[in-house]
């Protein structure tokens, strides 16, 4: 990834008269932190990168409800420039497809991907580490510079467990492709097929003891780019259909209705399970259901801005085995 | 009040032999470590990493039951007279320094009976921090890794036995009950336990120098810094949920066809319902606001009304941000404002 | 040792399960009493929130029954409901609750005798595997 081709298709985004500012990616504020950058000038351009390190799902600030200032003459912009992963681009596509954003208000800077690191990973590998950290990719390993120190650890050691069985690292839809095209993974459940194979009674265990954990904090919803409801139904007071108290029962009610609300929706870019701080396996829950949609309806979700959910859709011939 | 040896290998009989006591300490869980109450004290984890779970749970539960009913409108109140006393074991620090905290807010005008019952019989046992994470800042706001602020008594591991300060009546009581366990320390052992503490604070990175904050604060409500600032906040309630100081909560009703309960839940004021009016009207509509408000409440108002910020340096806040919020970035960046 | 009697949730649709729940009692066929029945309009206004929250208010099982394919009052709900069915249970045996606990039919109005049976069938099942509490909502 050329940075600077990467800089320069920015300078002419914001450049244009119809785009307000771009999202993309900035140096966070210690170690491995990477932070959302909010670009408007040529010198803002100056703190975008593009590393392993950018985890982050950008698609989300697209549809929270901040309207952020912009100058006098951008003020009749109406669109917003972004860059956008292969499952970025799969959730801007789902976004549009269900009216969450029109088109024509998108100015995408689609940038192939080679996967993320897994922050916990890093940070595990690499505790205590507040001085800014580098990240480049060479020949299937990472090169870490830290202050003046440099090392080097093998690719799937940090690699996000969602990436290690990308299947659509290239974006679906851009105005302006970045970078040169990255062979897919193939598609891999293997973990969830053998999940299936275990006793209900240990699959029910596990799950009961992750619900106790979770603190009901939201990261996962928040940090989901296909959660963008302006009040969520699990959130409303009236009618409260999941109480605020965090036992296990609620929780395994908001857990299991976001998954449901994700159905043929999730983009498996794995950052609800990234943000979760205890730590709860949540895409176990969600791949099994992109497995299922896959395999049942043949549906693949943000492929493209026009196909409708396959939740609001069926056909006639839909197996119906399990009916008495 | 008193310093004494502990063998690292008779933790467990001390941690046994209090069983008339409720146990509260860390206890690692996969990747994570939580802080709970255990019935077997060999489940004690003293490897403090990824701490999502504060000691300030065994005082302020995130879910409280107050009271529960049935449709004959008897009501079963959860009576906090009856709680056996506890001991919460394993706290660094910094989240001690939170008790200190937490105590003016709930002991005001009208005093909060289930805070106070369970604080009144809490006995806070210390452990001290000898590997601060990359976000500790507790120096800067007062605080140190080894201070005896808020505990009752507070262990230090040294090599192969901890060393135990007595800090107060409280911490004494449960030593004389387990006095056999104890040797005392000699001034080799303190000799060793200051080196510690001075390698441990040498060891925290992450400064900032707070003075001003307050009138700074005071000067800049209306600053379009807010709005920059919020941009990255996703609006979730992390920082909230995890901070050893927060104290929001709410009250809500769980009823069913046949009885019900009532609970005393944590809130977060990130989140956008927090402020939300009958009416429809929300004062805080967007999460610029909502980050104003946080920062305001625990750098300006609690310092005008306790005299001290309602923050202890544990840099959870910064460390489980998902969007890198960073709160040492955001002082950094107010202080620099014209 | 008393028996375990199964608590089963039924959401019949009003058209035809419900109608055809009605002809069971008109027409004095014996079925087990485990059932309390919900009706609602059409199986396509199901919401999965209302499985879940069956399940964690003391149901050890729940039956959603409509129309046969093809004959849903509003053209299409069922055949929704089918699909969304499915993930449910799959979804819910991910996390280990055995998918006998979830059952779909079809029962049309004049099939009297066959809600006796699928009510029958579904109650003799979940009395085998036992009743299900281990996520109870704790104010119930």
């Amino acid at each position: 990834m050329n940075i600077q081709k990467l800089r320069d298709e920015a300078i002419r985004a914001i450049g244009r008269k119809d785009v307000k500012y771009l999202i993309g990616y900035q140096r966070g504020s210690y170690g491995f932190r990477v932070s959302p950058a909010f670009i408007q000038t040529k010198e803002d351009v100056d703190r975008l990168i593009f590393s392993p390190l950018c985890h982050l799902s950008l698609t989300k600030y697209l549809t929270l409800e901040e309207i952020i200032p912009v100058s006098e003459e951008k003020q009749k912009a109406s669109k917003i420039a972004i860059f956008a992963r292969g499952c970025d681009s799969r959730a801007l596509n789902q976004v549009i497809a269900e009216k969450g954003i029109p088109r024509d208000k998108l100015f995408i800077i689609g940038i192939p991907c080679e996967g993320v690191i897994d922050r916990k990973k890093i940070e595990a590998r690499f505790p205590h580490v507040t001085d800014p950290a580098d990240v480049i990719e060479e020949n299937g390993k990472y090169i870490i510079t830290i202050g003046d120190q440099s090392h080097e650890i093998q690719k799937e050691e940090l690699l996000a467990d969602t990436c290690k069985v990308c299947q659509y690292p290239n974006p679906f839809i851009y105005d302006k492709l970045v970078g040169d095209k990255v062979a897919p993974r193939p598609a891999n459940y293997d973990d969830i097929k053998s999940w299936e194979e275990k006793p209900l009674e240990e699959k029910l265990d596990f799950w009961l003891d992750q619900f106790d954990r979770c603190i009901r904090c939201y990261a996962c919803k928040n940090a989901c780019p296909l959660c963008y409801s302006l009040v969520c139904i699990l959130d409303r007071l009236n009618p409260q259909w999941v109480k605020r108290s965090n036992d296990t029962s609620e929780n395994l009610m908001f857990h299991i209705s976001r998954a449901f609300h994700l159905a043929g929706r999730c983009i498996s870019c794995g950052e609800c399970e990234r943000a979760c701080p205890m730590d709860i396996p949540l895409m176990k829950l969600n791949r099994k259901l992109e497995k299922d949609v896959k395999d049942l309806f043949s549906y693949e979700s943000g492929k493209d801005s026009e196909s409708k959910s396959p939740m609001t859709t069926f056909h006639v011939e839909d197996r119906e085995d399990f009916i008495l | 009040m008193g310093t004494l040896i502990l063998q690292k290998d008779k933790l467990k009989d001390f941690l046994s032999s209090l069983d008339e006591y409720t146990l509260w300490a860390p206890v690692q869980k996969d990747t994570i470590t939580l802080f709970e109450v255990i019935k077997d004290p060999k489940n004690v984890s003293l490897d403090l990493k990824h701490q999502a779970k504060i000691p300030k749970e065994a005082v302020f539960p995130q879910t409280e039951l107050l009271f529960s009913f049935d449709k004959d409108g008897i009501i079963k109140k959860t009576d906090s007279r009856e709680m056996k006393e506890s001991i919460v074991f394993g706290i660094r620090p910094c989240d001690a320094r939170s008790f200190l905290i937490l105590d003016p807010v709930f002991e005001g005008a009208i005093p909060d009976p289930y805070y106070l019952s369970r604080r009144n019989k809490a006995i806070l046992v210390g452990l001290t921090c000898t590997e601060p994470f990359s976000n500790c800042f507790c120096t800067s706001l007062g605080g140190n890794p080894f201070s005896q602020k808020g505990l009752d008594l507070i262990f230090t591991e040294l090599n192969g036995k901890f060393y135990v300060e007595v800090v107060t009546e409280k911490g004494k009581k449960i030593i004389d009950k387990t006095s056999s366990l104890f040797t005392a320390a000699s001034t080799e052992d303190t000799k060793q336990r200051e080196e510690l503490a001075q390698a441990s604070e040498s060891k925290i990175k992450r400064q900032i120098n707070l003075n001003g904050i307050p009138e700074k604060l005071a000067m800049i409500f209306e600053h379009p810094f807010w709005k920059q600032i919020a941009t990255k906040c996703i609006g979730c309630g992390i920082c909230t949920y995890t901070c050893p100081t927060c104290y929001c909560f709410d009250i809500q009703d769980e009823p069913t066809l046949r009885k019900g309960r009532r609970v005393r839940i944590w809130d977060s004021c990130m989140f956008g319902e927090y402020t939300l009016h009958a009416s429809g009207h929300n004062p805080r509509p967007t999460r610029a606001e909502r980050l104003k408000n946080r920062i305001y409440h625990k750098f300006k108002f609690n310092v005008d009304n306790f005299g001290v910020p309602g923050c202890v340096g544990c840099g959870r806040c910064i460390s489980l941000c998902p969007f890198n919020v960073d709160l040492i970035e955001s002082l950094s960046a107010i202080k620099s404002i014209e | 040792m008393s028996k375990f009697e199964p608590n089963i949730v039924a959401f019949l649709c009003n058209w035809c399960s419900y109608a055809g729940a009605d002809l069971t009692g008109t027409s004095r066929i014996h079925y087990p009493p485990n059932v309390k029945v919900i009706r609602v309009m059409c199986t396509g206004r199901m919401n999965p929130l209302f499985v879940i929250q069956a399940l964690r208010q003391g149901a050890d099982g729940v039956l959603i029954s409509g129309c046969h394919p093809g004959e849903c009052h509003y053209l299409k709900g069922n055949y929704l409901a089918r699909r969304r069915f499915l993930l449910m249970r799959k979804l819910l045996e991910h996390i280990g609750i055995n998918p006998l606990r979830l059952r779909m039919s079809w029962v049309s109005a004049s099939e009297g005798k066959k809600f006796a049976d699928v009510i029958t069938t579904v109650t003799e099942d979940i009395k085998r595997i036992g009743p299900q509490q281990s996520f109870k909502r704790e104010a119930v």
